[in-house]
């Protein structure tokens, strides 16, 4: 019997199927040698076969496995890059988002600066470092011992020297040579502007700090009450654009300074608001500070006379006179009188106990409801309050806003909380109609006001941009608003603003002046808080500026006048001047101006 | 024939190895170029910040006003008057645009 060692050498699933088969297998071999060569060639053909098979299924596999490589690479090769690990948006450069002006001016920023601190341990010569640290600091010079203690007694391992260093303090402390003195980054809030706008964007400080890095927070003004969104690491610095006009506040701020001089006054506000949209243009409280170098708050004494006071916001005030349209409005508004309704002024008048009297006991006789504005008649308007009713006066004032803190965008605005009587009486109704009685503040008015102005709707005063009119809810119908405007136009016709005549732009406007009340009861004699509040231009108003002046006097031959109609009304006029042009307002001239 | 195609493969295999190494040092160089282009960014973002800061200090409306009335003989700038501000009717009528 024949037998190849190398055939059987084949595992026997390497062979065709019938090979396996011993019957088959021998019956072949022991044939003839044609046969085994045939089978030879059987076999050979087979493994070949085989061998193709499997080296194609290899080819196609990394055929594969290098198609999907070569596309992954095309998809990184084509998408975008993404950003660097060292991002400038994110974070680093700027931590805090900017404050701009309504016209993207900077009105706050973050700057990079130095702080400076020392390692003990690492100091070569502590006397010379200390020496060199008062030439460079001369305020270091009361810190000497203190300084060199530390620097050479071996228990501190650190120690903060100054918080923010200018680059050529930084240059100076870099040429002592000193290796134990070193810097950390630090970022520093500047008001490029200085005190302009400084009640409304407050101030900022140091929160956490550490080596290399320390916070920046808000303190006060805008600064705080946005501090979430300014620090908003998502927001990636978009700076936050507020409703001041830079131009208009430095503007603004500049003549009530010239007023407050003028008129020896402690101090003045003012407000310009967009009575449609409720944005506020400026909002300006004199004396005024830095907010870079924010003062402390007074540790005694009446806070209201520190320069950190806001007394557009916070000063809150009987405001006197410029509360008699709103009686009038409201009558008007309820049906109960017409512009030309007489109604007898004439003395006594009284509330319980209590007379009504008159500005320098003056008698008006019998006044339209327009006269009695226009001449300021208290007691034509308790009358008209009296109609009214205290029930309705309190929903009115209260549509009006008057009775809470303004919703304006900076932290300051909740302290300026209304004053109003616990009980309100029929006293109570008469003496807030012509403003005593009831406190508020300068924004309170000016948001009145401009309910009168846009035809009859609150608007909510804001310091945010608003695209188009606001307006929250109706207070008073159209036919009264625009009745109470001309009232208000008569006053600085032919009534007590007569200084508010603005060439080229018509001005309306009531004003106030209310007697200060002393800290111990009653009320000063020779010291009053001059208000007027105007609307322009009266033919279609767009902005209410309210002007308020502290204590102001001026003397004209030999006479002190004390009077809004002396005092606040031209700084008004002045400003209304300068700033209606700014505001787009081409002057419209009844007659040709010579 | 098929000798031909062996060293041809062999020829791109060798290729492609050196295409590969070379592509390797180009992305090393890239990205050390990209990260000295990112510090250059910084520098520069730190120094337009505080040019921005500058500027905006040097214009601030204070020193603006008081380099007005320093230079006021030579400038002669004033506060705007509404008066100043006037129609095209009446632009004509002193005498044409």
């Amino acid at each position: 019997m024949h037998s190849d060692p190398q055939h059987d050498a084949y595992p026997v699933d390497y062979l065709p199927k019938t090979m396996g088969d011993q019957d088959y297998k021998d019956r072949m071999l022991s044939s003839s040698p044609t046969r085994e060569r045939r089978w030879a060639e059987e076999i050979g053909i087979r493994a070949r076969e085989i061998a193709e098979s499997r080296l194609t299924f290899v080819g196609l596999a990394f055929f594969v496995i290098f198609f999907v490589v070569a596309i992954k690479m095309n998809l990184i090769s084509f998408s975008a890059a993404p950003e660097g690990r060292v991002g400038i948006s994110n974070g680093i450069i700027m931590q805090r988002s900017d404050i701009l002006d309504r016209n993207g001016r900077v009105l706050a920023m973050n700057i990079d600066t130095h702080s400076l601190y020392a390692q003990p341990q690492q100091m070569i010569d502590p006397k010379a470092a200390v020496a060199g640290l008062i030439r460079v600091f001369p305020d270091l010079e009361k810190r000497r011992e203190s300084l060199l203690n530390s620097f050479t007694d071996g228990k501190r391992k650190f120690l903060w020297i100054k918080k923010n260093i200018s680059p050529e303090q930084r240059q100076a402390i870099h040429e002592l040579g000193e290796p134990g003195l070193l810097f950390g980054p630090r970022e520093m809030r500047l008001y490029p502007n200085g005190a302009t706008a400084a009640h409304i964007l407050g101030g900022a400080s140091f929160g956490k700090e550490g080596v290399t890095a320390a916070e920046v927070i808000g303190v006060a003004g805008i600064e705080k009450k946005f501090d979430d969104y300014l620090r908003d690491p998502d927001l990636a610095g978009d700076p936050l654009k507020i409703s001041i006009d830079l131009t208009i506040q430095t503007i603004i701020e500049e003549l009530l300074a010239g007023g407050i001089e003028l008129m020896d006054a402690k101090g003045a506000s003012a407000v310009l608001m967009d009575v449609h949209t409720g944005e506020v243009v400026s909002m300006a409280s004199l004396p005024d500070f830095d907010p870079n170098n924010r003062p402390r708050p007074l540790t005694s004494g009446d806070q209201s006379d520190s320069p950190l006071f806001n007394r557009a916001v916070q000063g809150v005030y009987e405001l006197g006179s410029v509360y008699k349209i709103l009686a009038a409005a409201q009558a008007l508004d309820l049906d109960l009188v017409t512009p030309e309704t007489i109604i007898d002024t004439s003395p006594p008048m009284r509330i319980g106990r209590y007379p009504i009297g008159e500005y320098r006991n003056k008698n008006y006789g019998k006044l339209s409801v327009a006269d009695i504005i226009v001449n300021s008649s208290n007691r034509g308007t308790a009358r008209m309050a009296l109609e009214i009713g205290g029930e309705r006066q309190q929903e009115f004032l209260r549509s009006l806003g008057m009775f809470e803190a303004t919703p304006i965008e900076i932290v300051e605005a909740k302290g300026g909380k209304p004053l109003r009587p616990k009980k309100w009486g029929e006293l109570s109704t008469v003496t807030i109609s012509y403003g005593h009685g009831l406190s508020t503040t300068a924004v309170h008015l000016a948001s009145a006001y401009a309910a009168i102005a846009n035809g009859g709707y609150y608007v909510a005063p804001t310091l945010m941009l608003q695209d188009g009119p606001q307006y929250e809810r109706r207070v008073m119908s159209e036919e009264a608003a625009v009745a109470s405007q001309q009232i208000l136009r008569k006053v600085v016709t032919d009534g007590t603003a007569t200084f508010a005549e603005v060439a080229g732009y018509s001005v309306a406007g009531k004003t106030g002046t209310a007697d200060k009340p002393k800290p111990t009861g009653g009320y000063y004699k020779d010291k009053v808080i001059a208000t007027f509040a105007s609307i322009f231009p009266a033919t279609d108003p767009k902005y209410v500026l309210i002007v308020s002046l502290d204590e102001p006097e001026v003397n004209i031959n030999n006479r002190d006048y004390r009077t809004a109609g002396w005092t606040a009304v031209p700084v008004a006029a002045e400003i209304i001047g300068r700033v209606a042009p700014l505001l787009g307002l081409a002057p419209q001239y009844e007659q040709f101006p010579d | 024939m098929r000798s031909f195609l062996l060293g041809l493969l062999m020829l791109l295999t060798l290729f492609l190895g050196f295409w590969a190494y070379q592509q390797n040092y180009k992305t090393r160089a890239a990205l050390k170029e990209t990260r000295n282009i990112e510090r250059q960014i910084r520098i520069a973002g730190e120094r337009m910040n505080m040019l921005k800061a500058e500027w905006n200090y040097l214009n601030r409306p204070d020193r603006l006003k008081e380099l007005v009335d320093i230079n006021f003989l030579r400038v002669k700038l004033q506060p705007m008057q509404p008066s100043q501000i006037k129609s095209l009717a009446e632009i004509t009528e002193y005498g044409g645009l």
